[in-house]
């Protein structure tokens, strides 16, 4: 009796765990996917804004459709998309921007995000949204390149995080 | 009893794997690779005036000529870069050809020196640079053993070394 005390108390713990602590974060999980590296911008001395004696071009854009973002599993409920940058081999003088360039193809709606935000290191909102929407495009800028950027290979990694 | 434990940890099992599968990509990430590479320009702006000797002090030597009317202009990112120049020929006997480069901003110049067909160090830039309009000096000069010697041309080049 005692026994089939303690079982039906495990059972119960374990299912007020489910209800309480899980099942809220199942309900509202937002899902997001990405494709779209950028990776072949390769700066020599073709950039030089005006020939020999003049500094680097500052600015360059990757393509308008480089990044694809797809928002699913919304429930039809609003989110945020967050952004923010983790590097490698950075130079902190270049400075990373991100901008939306489209709202997407589906049922949701997007606002924010239409004009390039610098990349910090620290999430920060991008744009928001609402309900499900698929390849919704961003687009990537460097600016600040100047001679006085060493010779390197530089790296980071984008992190995009939908939050309810 | 066995049974009962075994349901347990079944339950427990779902609990902690479940979610875990069903709440996957909440962020997604992207790569962003670019290259710079090691940019060493340096260009002239045309060639200086015909270099004449046609004089000299009354009992002295010839009278050196010097020519300013060229500029150079370079384009760095790597610090400490030097500007090396030489000619293509040796100057004839008994005369000197100098080149004179102004340093480049926070660089330094060697001052004039010596042109032969060995490389000589004009200029080092001690940080990377993108400069336009700095004067050239040339200066012609020789002894009187030279005698008379006809007009002849030298390639200069000038060279960053990184």
């Amino acid at each position: 009796m005692k026994k089939n005390s303690l079982y039906l108390s495990a059972i119960f713990l374990l299912s007020a765990i489910f209800l309480i602590f899980i099942l809220p974060t199942l309900a509202s999980a937002s899902d997001i996917t990405s494709t779209g590296d950028w990776t072949g911008l390769i700066i020599t001395s073709g950039n030089l804004s005006a020939g020999i004696g003049s500094p680097l071009t500052a600015t360059y854009e990757s393509t308008a459709t480089q990044i694809t973002l797809d928002i699913t599993n919304t429930l039809g409920n609003p989110y945020d998309v967050l952004i923010k940058r983790t590097d490698t081999n950075w130079h902190t003088a270049v400075i990373l921007s991100a901008r939306r360039t489209d709202v997407g193809i589906g049922p949701g709606t997007v606002s924010g995000g239409l004009a390039y935000q610098a990349i910090d290191t620290v999430d920060a909102v991008f744009f928001s949204g609402t309900n499900d929407n698929s390849t919704i495009h961003v687009q990537l800028q460097l600016t600040d390149v100047t001679v006085q950027i060493p010779p390197d290979i530089y790296s980071t990694t984008i992190t995009f995080t939908v939050t309810p | 009893m066995v049974r009962r434990y075994l349901e347990l940890l079944f339950l427990l099992a779902m609990l902690l794997i479940i979610p875990q599968s069903i709440m996957a990509a909440i962020s997604t990430t992207q790569t962003v690779t670019y290259e710079i590479q090691a940019i060493n320009e340096i260009g002239v702006s045309g060639d200086p005036g015909a270099l004449i000797i046609n004089s000299a002090t009354s009992g002295g030597a010839p009278v050196p000529v010097s020519d300013n009317t060229t500029t150079y202009s370079i384009t760095t990112n790597q610090p400490g870069a030097t500007i090396t120049g030489a000619i293509d020929t040796a100057m004839p006997a008994n005369t000197t050809l100098t080149i004179t480069l102004a340093a480049p901003t926070g660089g330094t110049s060697a001052g004039a020196q010596a042109l032969s067909t060995t490389a000589a160090t004009l200029a080092t830039c001690v940080a990377a640079v993108s400069e336009s309009g700095l004067t050239i000096t040339y200066q012609f000069s020789a002894t009187s053993a030279a005698g008379v010697i006809e007009s002849a041309q030298k390639t200069v080049t000038l060279t960053v070394v990184p």
